[in-house]
């Protein structure tokens, strides 16, 4: 039976192991990337034109829940394009960054007591300017800088300042009419078109916040409107004279106006695209103002764009009002990322993921299952017309959804077929990568077994696959915005759950655990740059769930074996070159400073060169699992003591204390630490010492058998030194709703422990000793009973003297109070000082013996 | 019932003090905040100003919070005067500071932010058609790790030459009375102790983290009596419901009125001042079964803060502040209340 039950724990599901390491990843990560929380492949920046991501999907947070970080971003792109003119028309020799200084950055004294009251007779440039090559020429050229004096002295009116917010006297109206005056002698002046249209502009701004509605878009319209100019203030303009109509009560004007800015002007799009909505005018007064096929589907889109549920109507409406709309690519890619979201995703991370990343209202799986298997042959069916009609530019994309949809219903065959309908002629870069990635996803559901005749079928795929995610690896990311490590990196994200949630479950369904789990530290390390507190504890540790749990030790050394191995496939070396792929961790540490208060220090770096340590460290976890304990050292030699010390007392305390594993002691709590130090490498010594021992000195055996077993149990889930077993300790570990996992036999039921200790008694006619050993089987023994689902609960409760006890928990109680051991203790030992002993230490005993 | 009971006692009792000690009744001069960002004349709230001869309001200038922009101190929300004060009421500025915005401040920055404070009240003021004011208070929940650089702003506000001759307040709050030795205590003239507040609105249960005599007692007691400094006291008018979903502390509601919790088709009352949604109330933002927790400042409740109170302030003048001046808190009590909660502090 003990065989029996030891085999049927260890004879896991492989998919159990392999879905509850992901689900747990995820469940314990940070706060999901709004735009990386769902398992993506149909990239949804596939359009032509920039400027939409705050409409790709993302059923998290609309525009990532911040519309003030949107504007931010616009804000920045604003400056950008400003500068940029300037740049153009000040003609060569003026740098970027002395263009934005002065348009941007200068500080008050610096605008107040120079620019702002510039004349040519207070011409000497501040020291802090004087090579500032954008300055330099426009002191020569008198009406580029007579604008620059006046729009310094005008923009403390509309873009308040912190100082300015000081100050009380903010009845600014009539500075602003007669600033806006000005603009307007300065334009009637000005031969230049350049500063002409800005100074028309800033007139047009002045009396906009003036609230002389009236006078800003008469003056648009005398003087911006039909103004032939490439420069965007053309639409920033235009954005004013929408805010104007709405002012006036035009809000059916002022919509289609919205609707124009967000059509010509990204920087102002997410801006528009809520001004758009809040005029309250409905979408059907609004169209009828469009003057083209163009201007509609521009309006449909920004209706579509408010859709988060699934729907075709918005992409159909858009299609009928202009066939040639790079905004069907946005739509077109946000249903799909829908579909990804809703029903692929569920598919891959189990149906409880969204709940396990606290997102509510994904509990209905079943039903949505059903409704977008409705929904996606009809999605499938508009990409084909996309496609079929040869209208839109790029009928490719149209084949693109259509196949990918294909993989996604598993059609393999008719995802193939679409994709080889595709013109690979003049295709954009962008839609030839998304190609090749579907082709890698159908092609990886066509595979029934994974074998090298398989592997070469896919490896030119993967190795394109490789050479997108290094490209990526260069791009630069701003880590004040960013959000998470795979920000705007569109493969490495792919590439990622391609090797996750695709290719590891193919070796994993023929309990390849090797190949699995190369695949997914493939695809875990496609950045090659990390974060980590300083205080945790590397290693093994630092290591994908499924290495930590799922593997064996054979597992662990054939992967050693290959690391070594001078004969690799062209497949298997890639995949292992991630091991000696070196990856920068940037060390962050909390500092307490009495000034500062708590802050986080991010400046250590390390590179970790290569994995190897960790597969040891891994190894040597195995074996001590398997109680291989030879085997134990020699992994655990090549890690070395100090990385092994380190490596948990750092982690789990303040100050370094170790756990004793040969620790004796009847209850499980509290645990026990010591100064001394002590580290997996010296118990792998002394347990193989120990099964020696046994061997070579038979005759103290029972001794030998009691310490290991004691090693065994302490080293468990109960234990102190839990983690020479494992690399993570919960409470969820046990009871109905932990995770199997295939050292859960020992972990979690002392099987051999207490095997351990009966052999020991066997073995030794001391009844002192006899009594300890029954004593402590009967606590091995007590670990086989199921724990009841609410006994938690029931525990909590007890706490507060509620009674939370259901028919569950009252069986626990009992048969926890009824073991067999307990028989053997009363019926034998009881003359014993250990018996008094356990009696006075052990409350289940006393009851026990109470109730008899 | 048992605080009325404890209210009439204290009323009794000090009238029987009074009788047998010949004892002069201490002076309570009622006021109120105006706490609200556009100031214009309201016939209901005159009249109050009118009835209790209210001869100073204490009005929110600004609160003063970081710049998300610049991350530099500015004035948010300050307040505009659509009217000028009546010209019996004085004005005494009060300037909300959250705290945060001090923790990364050096003391040069403090020195401008003082001087900004200054020159914004002085302008606020004249705005509101007052030439001066003899008070100004600030208003910030300070802690212990910003308490020097609070302390270091007002010293400054204290010696700025625009604010000579006037007297500095500081609000206190409970916590900080009661923790004199960790908060400090804020180099000013006097300080208003905030009588509200004061229980844990995000625990679920059936307390009332506006105004609770026994939370109230935690805090106060002797601490009262050697606080170096004279104390005004401030009381709440105002009232909310608190949101829990799943027990959970969700939100305060300010849609939900009293008479939205008593209609029967949207609520169901289960005990002490709980209510639970009988149905999904989208226009609360509430879900079916989520509870509600109905906080108010009852007159009962303010009556017996008000006997408390008396026996620990040891002056013989209390200025009694009442938050807040608005005609639609105002209205859900009689002159008599207030009258009545005034006499108990005497």
């Amino acid at each position: 039976m003990p065989t029996l039950k030891r085999l049927m724990i260890y004879c896991v599901s492989f998919f159990g192991v392999f879905f509850a390491g992901v689900a747990i990843d995820l469940a314990c990560g940070p706060e999901p990337d709004p735009y990386d929380y769902y398992v993506t492949f149909f990239h949804n920046n596939l359009q032509k034109t920039d400027g939409y991501q705050p409409f790709y999907f993302s059923g998290y947070t609309f525009m990532n829940g911040y519309l003030v970080d949107v504007e931010s971003d616009s804000r920045s792109a604003e400056a950008d394009i400003n500068v940029k003119e300037w740049m153009t028309y000040m003609g060569r020799g003026v740098s970027y960054k002395d263009v934005s200084r002065i348009l941007y950055e200068t500080d008050r004294k610096t605008d107040s007591l120079y620019l702002r009251n510039f004349t040519d007779h207070n011409g000497k440039i501040p020291d802090s300017l004087k090579n500032n090559s954008f300055i330099k020429k426009l002191v020569k050229r008198k009406n580029a800088m007579a604008y620059m004096a006046l729009s310094k002295k005008t923009e403390p009116l509309i873009s308040w300042g912190s100082d300015y917010r000081w100050e009380t006297n903010q009845n600014t109206k009539s500075a602003q009419h007669t600033f806006a005056l000005k603009y307007l002698e300065m334009a009637a002046k000005q031969q230049d078109r350049f500063l002409k249209l800005r100074c028309f502009y800033q007139a047009q701004r002045l009396l906009h916040y003036s609230r002389y509605y009236r006078e800003a878009a008469d003056l648009y319209d005398k003087h911006i409107r039909n103004v032939a100019s490439r420069s965007h203030v053309k639409y920033w303009a235009l954005n004013l004279k929408a805010g104007e109509e709405q002012q006036m009560g035009h809000s059916e004007q002022a919509a289609y106006l919205y609707s124009r800015v967000f059509a010509l002007c990204p920087e102002r799009r997410a801006r528009t695209y809520v001004d758009f909505f809040n005029t309250k005018v409905s979408i059907l007064k609004v169209i009828k103002l469009a003057k083209n096929g163009s201007e509609k589907a521009v309006m449909y889109a920004i209706k579509g764009f408010r859709t988060p549920g699934i729907g075709l109507t918005s992409l159909k409406k858009v299609y009928a009002a202009d066939r040639r709309s790079d905004l069907l690519s946005v739509l077109l890619a946000r249903e799909i990322n829908k579909v990804e979201e809703h029903y692929l995703t569920p598919r891959f991370n189990g149906r409880n993921y969204f709940d396990s990343i606290g997102f509510d209202g994904h509990d209905k799986y079943d039903s949505v299952k059903t409704h977008y298997t409705r929904y996606i042959p009809k999605l499938k069916a508009f990409c084909e017309q996309l496609a079929d009609d040869h209208k839109y530019p790029e009928p490719a994309l149209g084949y693109l959804g259509s196949a990918y949809l294909s993989w996604v219903t598993g059609d393999t065959k008719a995802g193939l077929n679409t994709l080889n309908r595709i013109d690979d002629t003049g295709l954009r870069p962008k839609l030839y990568d998304e190609k090749q990635l579907i082709k890698l996803l159908l092609f990886s559901q066509g595979i029934t077994k994974i074998d090298s005749t398989a592997e070469n079928e896919l490896l030119p795929l993967l190795l394109w696959l490789e050479k997108k995610v290094i490209q990526e690896r260069s791009l630069k990311i701003n880590r004040s915005t960013y959000r998470s490590d795979y920000d705007l990196k569109y493969y490495s994200a792919s590439a990622r759950d391609f090797y996750e949630k695709v290719l590891a479950p193919l070796y994993a369904r023929q309990r390849d655990s090797a190949m699995a789990a190369l695949c997914i530290l493939h695809g875990d390390r496609t950045i090659l740059t990390t974060d980590r507190w300083a205080h945790d504890p590397a290693l093994g540790f630092d290591m994908p769930s499924f290495w930590q749990t799922a593997m064996h030790s054979a597992d662990l050394k054939k992967i050693l074996e290959w690391n070594y191995s001078t004969r690799k496939t062209p497949f298997l070396k890639l995949l292992m070159a991630t091991i000696n792929q070196p990856r920068v961790t940037t060390v962050i540490t909390m500092e307490n400073s009495a000034v500062r208060g708590y802050y986080l220090d991010e400046t250590k770096k390390s590179i970790e060169k290569t994995a190897i340590p960790a597969i040891y460290d891994l190894l040597g976890t195995a074996c001590l699992r398997e109680h291989k304990y030879n085997e134990a050292v020699k992994a655990f030699q090549h890690v070395g003591s100090a990385k092994l010390e380190h490596s948990v007392a750092s982690a789990f305390f303040d100050t370094p204390r170790y756990a004793n594993p040969f620790k004796e002691q009847l209850g499980d709590y509290p645990w026990a630490y010591q100064a001394a130090k002590s580290n997996k490498l010296i118990f792998a010594i002394a347990m193989a010492k120990l099964q020696k021992q046994i061997k070579t000195d038979p005759k103290n055996a029972a001794v030998y058998y009691y310490k290991m077993a004691t090693g065994m149990y302490n080293t468990s889930w109960y234990g102190s030194a839990w983690y020479y077993t494992a690399y993570s300790w919960s409470n969820a570990d046990i009871g109905p709703e932990a995770k199997h996992l295939p050292y859960n036999g020992d972990y979690l039921g002392e099987i051999t422990a207490k095997k351990y200790f009966l052999k020991a008694r066997a073995l030794t006619n001391d009844m002192e000793f006899k009594a300890k050993c029954t004593f402590m089987a009967a606590k091995c023994d007590e670990k086989h009973i199921p724990i009841p689902a609410d006994y938690i609960n029931y525990l909590a409760g007890r706490r507060y003297n509620q009674d939370e006890s259901t028919p569950a928990t009252k069986s626990y109680d009992r048969e926890v109070r009824q073991n067999p051991y307990f028989k053997s203790l009363r019926s034998t030992y009881s003359k014993t000082q250990f018996y008094k002993l356990a009696v006075n230490e052990c409350s289940y005993f006393r009851d026990f013996l109470s109730t008899k | 019932m048992k605080l009325i009971s404890a209210a009439k006692c204290f009323l009794i009792l000090g009238s029987c003090f009074l009788i047998l000690s010949c004892h002069h009744p201490k002076i309570v001069t009622p006021s109120f905040y105006y706490w609200k960002t556009v100031y214009k004349n309201n016939e209901t709230e005159s009249a109050w100003l009118k009835h209790f001869q209210v001869n100073k309001l204490y009005v929110r200038i600004m609160d003063v919070d970081t710049d998300e922009n610049s991350a530099d101190p500015v004035p948010i929300s300050p307040i505009t005067f659509q009217n000028k004060l009546p010209d019996t009421v004085a004005i005494v500025p009060v300037v909300f500071i959250v705290n945060n915005v001090l923790k990364p401040l050096s003391h040069p920055h403090l020195d401008v932010l003082a001087k900004h404070i200054a020159a914004f009240v002085n302008g606020k003021v004249q705005q509101a058609g007052k030439v001066s004011y003899d008070e100004l208070q600030i208003d910030c929940d300070w802690t212990a790790t910003t308490r020097d650089n609070y302390f270091y702003l007002l010293n400054q506000l204290k010696s700025n030459p625009g604010l000579k001759g006037k007297t500095l307040s500081a609000t206190l709050r409970l916590h900080q009375l009661k923790n004199q030795k960790s908060s400090g205590i804020p180099p000013v003239n006097r300080a208003m102790l905030m009588c509200y507040n004061m229980g844990n609105l995000r625990k679920y249960g059936k307390q009332n983290s506006i105004l609770e005599i026994s939370e109230l007692k935690k805090y106060l007691d002797h601490n009262v009596a050697v606080y170096p400094m004279p104390l005004d006291v401030g009381l709440p008018l105002f009232n909310w419901a608190v949101a829990f979903r799943n027990k959970a502390y969700a939100g305060i509601s300010k849609r939900i009125k009293f008479v939205d919790l008593i209609n029967k088709n949207q609520f169901i009352f289960i005990g002490n001042n709980i209510y639970k949604a009988a149905t999904d109330l989208p226009e609360f933002g509430l879900l079916k079964a989520d509870e509600v927790r109905w906080e108010d400042s009852t007159v009962p409740d303010l009556e017996a803060a008000a006997g408390y109170l008396s026996g620990l302030i040891k002056s013989d003048k209390i200025n009694v502040i009442y938050f807040h001046l608005d005609e639609n808190v105002i209205s859900q009590y009689k002159y008599a209340d207030l009258e009545k909660v005034d006499d108990l502090l005497r």
